[in-house]
């Protein structure tokens, strides 16, 4: 959707009605399938409307969802599931072990091409007992099997067998088994989910609004004028105004995210890692900060308070000179104002997803930085599905600005392993991937945290990207909504038990 | 005590978790040291003293500079100590006990560790003996480990100083090579050594009349009465600080409205407001840890973070604030998140290392199993 401006927002109802929660988010998702999922819009959504087999109670601690129980074998190679008897889909069909067997089968078909394939990699098959009962084989020990168990599960019944499309019809008229169903996509793209009559437990909030508010300055103005009862995520500028009114209230929830510049190593140029660390050089992080807010630099793919982040790695500092020594030992030949290759002066393109808070800013001070350095930067923003297309499947790009978001266990191998699904920048390191694979497999903290900080130190010396910052994220509440407990990653899994006066 | 200072008292004490503001609160705090420096700006040199320095190193919660300053700043400097490291020392012990437990659970301690011993040893040292006893006591087998157990022995008996720890306070105590690294194991004493030794010096320090800069708000601030549901114990909280900021508001209207220019400006250059609310709710909310009603503690702890600086330590944000915070997050079962407050603490408080090293092997060992989830 298209730019909204805040006085026709304004003409939304000033005060919901009684159990309707509105929430805002740059974007609308326009595809709703968890086994695509690759924003945290996307993520929040399929909190709202599907479950997977485990979940994390308030805790934080892994607990049954669409799972009664589960028995693990003597050798912990296998494991059955047995299912929750009480379970419908939206349509009114009951849940049954086909379905579990049918969404993993779907994940690990390479046809159906699932960003989220890497999470059932460690399951070698899975049947279908009886109805309610799913065997999983493991393709080594597997100590705590459950606390895998946390994807979606699909309804087999909704889909033409596999593989799974991106395109099949259930994109907009998904069927799950949460809290709330998908009612309808409105024509301002706002989406409205009603509460699940069948859900096992009672829902306090009968409907939820998420709204599209592609300019994030306007969305704290809407929590403040009561159009809207929730911001999942608020602009660091925008927080003293928030503390200071009484009608609402923050919530910090989650610090895992951090923001990059990547480079395309599918690109002969960027993959030359000294014009990598060339360009990473030029650029004054700190000044493309500023206008963003507070938040931390960082040195590599880990936040500052990450149990993994290396320490003795100190983040890339501008340096003219270096920039030239390392451009020049890539190839590239200073030409008065001009860095060229081959004669020709360099032009780069650079993406940058139009959901990005403050993107805008950064890119242009980016482009400004390096062209004041003598290379042409094309920024290009690019929507959802652009993004999805360029990136992710064409990788079509030199340079991208993004941002990652990890749960608490900050688990990079997807984003670094040679082999992993969000490797998109085309990153191989034999050495890293051994680290992600012995860090994978540690069963001592000690030897994890000892290898992820290793790996944190390679991945930040062969400057597939260049680190950025991580800044808080906040929530803001209208304080009328009340038993507010945010899950810190997923924001809704406990959205159930919240009520509004 | 004048209608409206009872209009406060009212909000301050008594409140149950509603989250309308009381009607006609628009009172100033009469009995409250901000009252008494807004209507009379000229006292706040009378008040400081000779201990300027002092106090305005305890206005931005520098305890260690308002301790050096001497007089009333150090002996509300000693006090801001021992209940920091109170904090701090009973959230160490429970990060022990669980690492121990969740490690115990997966059986796969390692054999040839001193861990196992050093879990007792911390268990133990916070007179948590019945878990204790399923650990290894005796002496460590460690020397450089026994060795460093006798000096803090020595320091909390008073027979070495405090800053005889400093040299070693940040480092491991112990180096075990592990493949492809090393375990650093941590001192589980330490904190508890600075606990102790700065309840003695708070204790050996007269009281202090002058509550310039303090928690006091005219009038006692209570936790509410704990809800049947203890789910419903943040959002008790969050009524009471819902009703204290009804109050300030009204207050800080009013007192601005009828300060002299010299008064408004202390008001808000000194940010006081802001700084005796914080400093109010963190007591609380350590208050509500030792009363076991930790997510009573993580509202209020949230809810007294100045969200423009949110890791720094200034003049609303003190070190207290985030180990309370961090114990909160603990005890709520997000041990992740303690972990991001107690980092604000490590650089300036070198002696919080060794928390920070042994939560974030707790935050591992509770996802050692997970798969985890990453979003654009």
């Amino acid at each position: 959707m298209h730019r909204l401006l805040l006085p026709a927002l304004l003409l939304l109802p000033l005060i919901a009605e009684a159990g309707n929660l509105r929430f805002a988010e740059d974007q609308a998702p326009a595809l709703v399938n968890p086994i695509y999922g690759s924003t945290m819009a996307e993520a929040r959504v399929n909190e709202l409307v599907f479950e997977g087999l485990y979940t994390d109670d308030t805790e934080l601690a892994t607990t049954p969802a669409l799972a009664e129980s589960s028995r693990i074998a003597d050798d912990k190679l296998s494991m059955e599931v047995t299912l929750r008897s009480d379970v419908a889909w939206h349509d009114g069909q009951p849940l049954t072990a086909d379905d579990v067997v049918f969404t993993i089968k779907a994940m690990q078909d390479r046809a159906t091409a699932s960003t989220e394939s890497g999470r059932v990699a460690w399951i070698a098959d899975a049947v279908a007992l009886d109805a309610r009962t799913v065997k999983l084989t493991f393709v080594r020990m597997e100590a705590r099997p459950e606390d895998k168990l946390f994807f979606k599960i699909l309804p087999k019944h909704a889909f033409n067998g596999l593989p799974v499309r991106r395109s099949d019809t259930f994109r907009t008229k998904p069927v799950g088994t949460g809290p709330w169903r998908l009612a309808l996509f409105n024509e301002d793209n706002s989406i409205t989910f009603k509460k699940h009559d069948g859900w096992r437990d009672a829902v306090g909030i009968d409907e939820v609004t998420l709204r599209e508010v592609a300019d994030k300055n306007y969305q704290a103005k809407l929590v403040l004028y009561e159009s809207l009862e929730a911001l999942v995520r608020v602009l660091p500028r925008d927080l003293a105004m928030l503390q200071n009114n009484r009608k609402v209230e923050l919530y910090p929830y989650q610090t895992n995210s951090w923001w990059y510049l990547g480079y395309n190593l599918n690109r002969p140029l960027t993959a030359n890692a000294s014009v990598r660390r060339g360009l990473s050089e030029l650029v004054d992080v700190d000044a493309l900060l500023a206008p963003v807010g507070t938040g931390a630099r960082i040195s590599g793919p880990f936040v500052p308070s990450s149990p993994y982040y290396n320490h003795d790695v100190e983040p890339t500092v501008a340096d003219a000179d270096e920039a030239a020594t390392q451009l020049t030992a890539g190839g590239l030949v200073q030409d008065g104002d001009t860095w060229k290759k081959d004669g020709r002066a360099i032009t780069l393109t650079a993406v940058a997803p139009t959901s990005l808070e403050s993107v805008q800013e950064v890119a242009i001070n980016l482009q400004s930085q390096l062209q004041s350095a003598g290379i042409k930067l094309d920024v290009q923003f690019l929507d959802d599905a652009t993004w999805k297309q360029r990136v992710w499947r064409d990788h079509d790009y030199d340079l991208l600005l993004g941002q990652w978001t990890f749960d608490r266990n900050e688990d990079i191998r997807e984003q670094f392993h040679s082999l992993g699904t969000r490797n998109f920048v085309g990153y191989k390191n034999p050495a890293v991937d051994a680290l992600l694979d012995k860090a994978r497999d540690a069963t001592d903290p000690y030897v994890r945290k000892a290898t992820l900080r290793e790996a944190h130190k390679l991945i930040a010396a062969d400057q597939p990207m260049l680190f950025l910052w991580t800044l808080d994220s906040y929530a803001a509440m209208s304080v009328r909504v009340k038993n507010v407990l945010i899950h810190p990653f997923y924001f809704f899994t406990f959205a159930p038990k919240w009520t509004m006066k | 005590m004048s209608p409206s200072a009872l209009v406060l008292l009212g909000a301050l004490s008594a409140c149950t978790g509603s989250e309308s503001a009381p009607e006609g609160a628009a009172a100033p705090i009469e009995s409250s040291w901000m009252a008494d420096l807004v209507a009379a700006p000229a006292s706040f040199a009378e008040r400081v003293g000779g201990a300027r320095e002092g106090w305005i190193a305890l206005h931005r919660n520098d305890w260690r500079a308002a301790a050096a300053a001497g007089g009333d700043p150090e002996a509300r400097s000693a006090r801001e100590f021992a209940k920091f490291y109170a904090v701090l020392a009973a959230m160490d012990a429970e990060v022990w006990s669980r690492m121990g437990r969740a490690w115990s659970a997966r059986g796969t301690l390692p054999p040839a560790s001193l861990l196992p011993w050093l879990i007792g040893a911390a268990l133990a040292d916070a007179g948590r003996d019945e878990e204790a006893a399923a650990w290894p006591a005796g002496e460590a087998a460690v020397p450089s480990v026994a060795e460093r157990k006798r000096l803090h022995d020595r320091v909390r008996a008073g027979a070495a100083d405090l800053g005889s720890l400093e040299a070693t306070q940040a480092d491991a105590l112990l180096v075990e090579p592990v493949e492809g690294g090393a375990r650093e194991l941590a001192d589980p004493w330490v904190l508890r050594t600075h606990a102790r030794v700065s309840r003695q010096r708070a204790d050996a320090h007269a009281a202090v009349d002058q509550a310039l800069f303090s928690s006091d708000l005219g009038a006692p601030l209570h936790l509410p009465a704990a809800p049947t549901d203890p789910g419903a114990d943040a959002d008790a909280c969050r009524g009471t600080v819902r009703e204290l900021d009804a109050s300030l508001d009204a207050w800080r209207t009013s007192a601005s409205a009828n300060a002299s220019p010299e008064g408004r400006q202390l008001l808000d250059d000194l940010r006081l407001v802001e700084g005796a609310r914080a400093r109010a709710l963190v007591e609380l909310a350590v208050t509500a840890l030792e009363s076991d009603r930790p997510t009573c503690a993580l509202a209020l702890s949230h809810l007294a973070i100045d969200h423009e600086s949110p890791r720094a330590i200034g003049p609303v944000n003190s070190p207290t604030l985030f180990a309370a915070l961090a114990s909160a997050e603990l005890r709520v079962g997000h041990t992740r998140e303690a972990l991001d407050a107690i980092e604000v603490l490590v650089a300036p408080w070198p002696e919080t290392r060794g928390l920070d090293e042994t939560l974030s092997t707790l935050v591992v060992l509770e996802g050692l199993d997970r798969r985890g989830d990453s979003r654009e």
